[in-house]
C-alpha cells in the first residue's frame, strides 16, 4: 500500500487474536465429521447403467470430500496465521516506539 | 437408453444398494453435524475484530460455510434415489419370480437375456386359451423389462445430477431463506410429510428457520428432536421475557394507579377502581405462576443431561414435553403422560419419575444410549381429583398424543424403535382416548393408578393383543373411583389386560427406586416381556 493510500485510509482495525484462534479450532473440529466417503458405492451390476453412475458419483464425492476436509483445515490454519500476524505486527509497531517510561492507562 | 435385461433384473442385489443408501444417509447426517460445528467458528470469526483482513476472512469463512451446507442436500437426494431403487428392484424381482414360476408351471421357457418366450403346443388346453396364457406371461415380462429400464434411466439421471464439481462442490451461494409462509404451510400436515419437507432443506436453511420461526417449529411434530430443542429453548427464553415484561407493567400500574387509564377515566368511581385493582392483582398472580412454571422447566433442563425440550407453552397451567435421551436415536422410547393436577411448577417431581423409569430401563437392558423417556404434558389436566371425572381434557389430550407419537415414528433415524406409552392416573384415560381411535402407533401401553380407560374391555383400545399392562397398588385410593366415571377398573381380570405385580404404596409410589413396580415397567419399556412379574 502506498503512503498516500495509508494516510487516506480511515479503516478501524480491531483484532482479538484469541477469538480468531478459537474460531480456527471450531472450524478445524468440523473437518472430522466430513467422512472419507467409504461404502458410498455399491457393486456394479452388468446391464444396470445406474450402478455404474453410482460408482462414478461416489468417486466424485470421495475426491470432493477429501478436498473439503483439506479446505476446512487450510481455513483454520489461515485464521491462526492471521491472528499470529496481528500479534507480530502489534509487537513490531510497539517496538518502534522509544521507551516512554511506562504507559499507565 | 438402458440395456437392462431380465437376467440383470434377476441378478441385481437390492440389499447392497440399501446398504449404500444408508451410507449416503449417514454422510448427509455427518455433513449436517459438520455444518453445525462450523457455524460456531463462523460466528466467532465475526466477533474476532474489524478491518480489511477480518472482512476478507469473514467472506471466505461464509463462502466455505455455504459450500459445506450446500453439500448436505445432494447427499440426501442420492440416499433417497438409492432407497427408491432398492425398493423398486425388490418389487420387480418378486413379480419376475412369480411370472417365471407361472411360465415353468405351463412348460413355457423364457430367455432372460432377450425376454422372448418359447411355448410348445399345449396338449390339454384349447389353442385360444393357451395363446392367452402365453401372451399374458409375455406381456408381464415385457412390462417388467420396461419398468426396470425406466427405473435404471431415472436412477442414473438422479445420480448424475448429484455429482459435485471439483472446485466448489455444489456452489458457494447462500441458500434461499425459508419464509414464514412456507413454514406455516406445514402446520397441520402429517408428521411424516413435515419430516420429508424438513429433510429437503439445507442445514443453513434449517438453521435460519429455527432462529427466525421457533414459535412455529418448536411444537411441530415431524421436526427432529434436536432441532425442536433448539427452537423451544429460544421459545422458553422469549416467553419468560414477555411474561416478565407484562408482569412489570401490571406491577407498575398497581404501584402507580394514577398512570392507569382506568383510573384516569372520571366516570369510573370507587367500586370500579377497586374492581380494577383486584383484576390487576389476579392477572399479576397468574403471570407469576406462569413465570414460576417456566423457571422450573429452565432449572430442570439446566440440571438434566441429554434433555430435549420438545414443547414449551407457559400460558395457563402451562404445557411442556421433555425427552431425556434423544428419541430419534433410541431403540426404546417411553412416553410418560401425567395425570390430574399437573402443572409446570411440578416439573421437577414429574420429570424425576421419567428419569427413574429411564435409569431402571438402562439397568435392565445394560445400554444407556438405547433408551429415551419423554415427559409429555401437552394437555390441560383437571386441576384437582374432584374434577377428575371430566371427559374433555382426556379427549383433547388423546387427540394431541396421536400426532406426537406419529412424529416420533417419522423422525426416528431407523424407523424401527419400540414405543411404549406410560399413563399415570388421569393420564391413562388420555392414552385410552387416543388408543380408541385405532391410530395410536405404540407397541405397549402401561396404565398405572388408572381411574378407568373409558372402555369395557381391553380389545376396544385397538392396541396389539397382550400389550396393555396395568399396575395398581393394593392401597391406591384410585380403586374407589366408581365405574360410571371412566369405566370399569382395568386391573380387574375381566377387563383383559395384563396386570403386573406392584409392591409400592399409594397412588404415586409406582416409581420408587428398586421396587418391583418400577422394574416391571422397565422390562416392558425394553420389550423384556418374559421378565415382567404378573398377577394375571
Amino acid at each position: 500500500m502506498s503512503t498516500d493510500a495509508l494516510s487516506a485510509s480511515s479503516v478501524v482495525i480491531a483484532v482479538d487474536p484469541t477469538t480468531l484462534r478459537q474460531a480456527a479450532t471450531d472450524i478445524e473440529a468440523a473437518a472430522p465429521y466430513v467422512t472419507d466417503g467409504g461404502q458410498l458405492a455399491g457393486p456394479v451390476h452388468p446391464g444396470w447403467e445406474c450402478t455404474q453412475q453410482l460408482a462414478a458419483t461416489a468417486q466424485a464425492w470421495v475426491d470432493y470430500l477429501g478436498r473439503l476436509r483439506t479446505k476446512l483445515g487450510d481455513l483454520a490454519s489461515d485464521l491462526r496465521n492471521l491472528a499470529d500476524h496481528f500479534v507480530v505486527a502489534d509487537h513490531d509497531a510497539g517496538a518502534g516506539w522509544p521507551d516512554s517510561g511506562g504507559y499507565v492507562p | 437408453m438402458s440395456s437392462v435385461t431380465l437376467a440383470a433384473l434377476q441378478e441385481a442385489d437390492p440389499a447392497a444398494y440399501r446398504a449404500a443408501a444408508r451410507a449416503w444417509d449417514d454422510l448427509a447426517a455427518r455433513l449436517d453435524a459438520a455444518y453445525e460445528q462450523y457455524v460456531t467458528g463462523q460466528q466467532r470469526v465475526g466477533q474476532g475484530g474489524r478491518g480489511a483482513a477480518i472482512r476478507a476472512a469473514i467472506g471466505r469463512v461464509i463462502d466455505t460455510g455455504h459450500e459445506l451446507s450446500n453439500a448436505c442436500l445432494p447427499a440426501r437426494q442420492v440416499a433417497r434415489a438409492l432407497h427408491g431403487y432398492a425398493d423398486e428392484v425388490t418389487t420387480l424381482q418378486r413379480r419376475l419370480e412369480t411370472a417365471l414360476a407361472s411360465a415353468s408351471a405351463y412348460g413355457i421357457s423364457v430367455d432372460l437375456n432377450t425376454g422372448s418366450v418359447t411355448a410348445p403346443p399345449s396338449p390339454s388346453m384349447d389353442p385360444t386359451a393357451w395363446r392367452n396364457v402365453v401372451d399374458e406371461i409375455h406381456a408381464e415380462l415385457a412390462q417388467l423389462l420396461s419398468q426396470a429400464r425406466r427405473l435404471d434411466a431415472t436412477t442414473s439421471k438422479l445420480l448424475r445430477a448429484q455429482r459435485p464439481t471439483p472446485d466448489a462442490g455444489f456452489g458457494r451461494d447462500a441458500a434461499t431463506p425459508v419464509t414464514r409462509d412456507v413454514v406455516e404451510a406445514q402446520l397441520g400436515q402429517p408428521p411424516a410429510a413435515v419430516f420429508a419437507w424438513w429433510q429437503m432443506l439445507s442445514p443453513e436453511q434449517q438453521e435460519w428457520a429455527l432462529q427466525q420461526y421457533p414459535d412455529l417449529l418448536g411444537p411441530l411434530n415431524g421436526i427432529p428432536a434436536a432441532d425442536r430443542d433448539t427452537a423451544n429453548r429460544i421459545n422458553l427464553d422469549r416467553q419468560l421475557r414477555e411474561i416478565r415484561q407484562q408482569a412489570d407493567t401490571i406491577q407498575y400500574l398497581i404501584n402507580n394507579p394514577w398512570a392507569d387509564p382506568v383510573y384516569q377515566d372520571p366516570t369510573r368511581q370507587g367500586p370500579d377502581r377497586q374492581m380494577r385493582r383486584h383484576e390487576l392483582s389476579e392477572a399479576l398472580q397468574a403471570l407469576r405462576a406462569s413465570e414460576a412454571g417456566l423457571l422450573a422447566v429452565q432449572d430442570k433442563l439446566a440440571t438434566t443431561d441429554d434433555a430435549y425440550l420438545l414443547l414449551i407453552d407457559g400460558t395457563g397451567d402451562g404445557r411442556a414435553v421433555i425427552a431425556v435421551g434423544n428419541p430419534d436415536h433410541a431403540a426404546h422410547t417411553a412416553v410418560f403422560v401425567p395425570g390430574v393436577g399437573t402443572d409446570l411448577r411440578d416439573i421437577n417431581g414429574d420429570l424425576n419419575r421419567a428419569l427413574l423409569l429411564r435409569q431402571s430401563a438402562d439397568v435392565v437392558i445394560g445400554r444407556g444410549d438405547d433408551i429415551s423417556v419423554v415427559y409429555w404434558l401437552d394437555y390441560n389436566p383437571p386441576n384437582s381429583p374432584l374434577l377428575g371425572g371430566q371427559e374433555s381434557p382426556a379427549r383433547d389430550g388423546g387427540a394431541a398424543l396421536l400426532p406426537f407419537v406419529d412424529g416420533l415414528r417419522a423422525t426416528h433415524t431407523t424407523g424401527d424403535q419400540h414405543v411404549t406409552v406410560v399413563g399415570h392416573s388421569y393420564g391413562t384415560t388420555v392414552v385410552a382416548e387416543a388408543a380408541k381411535t385405532g391410530q395410536l402407533r405404540v407397541d405397549d401401553f402401561i396404565a398405572v393408578g388408572s381411574p378407568g380407560l373409558r372402555t369395557d374391555h381391553v380389545s376396544e383400545l385397538s392396541l396389539p393383543p397382550g400389550h396393555v399392562w396395568v399396575g395398581l397398588a393394593s392401597d391406591d385410593p384410585i380403586r374407589l373411583a366408581p365405574d360410571f366415571v371412566h369405566g370399569p377398573d382395568p386391573a380387574n381380570p375381566a377387563y383383559g389386560a395384563n396386570r403386573f405385580l406392584t409392591d409400592t404404596s399409594g397412588h404415586s409410589g409406582y416409581w420408587e427406586p428398586d421396587s418391583q413396580s418400577l422394574l416391571n415397567q422397565a422390562h416392558i419399556i425394553v420389550g423384556q416381556y418374559d421378565n415382567v412379574v404378573l398377577v394375571h
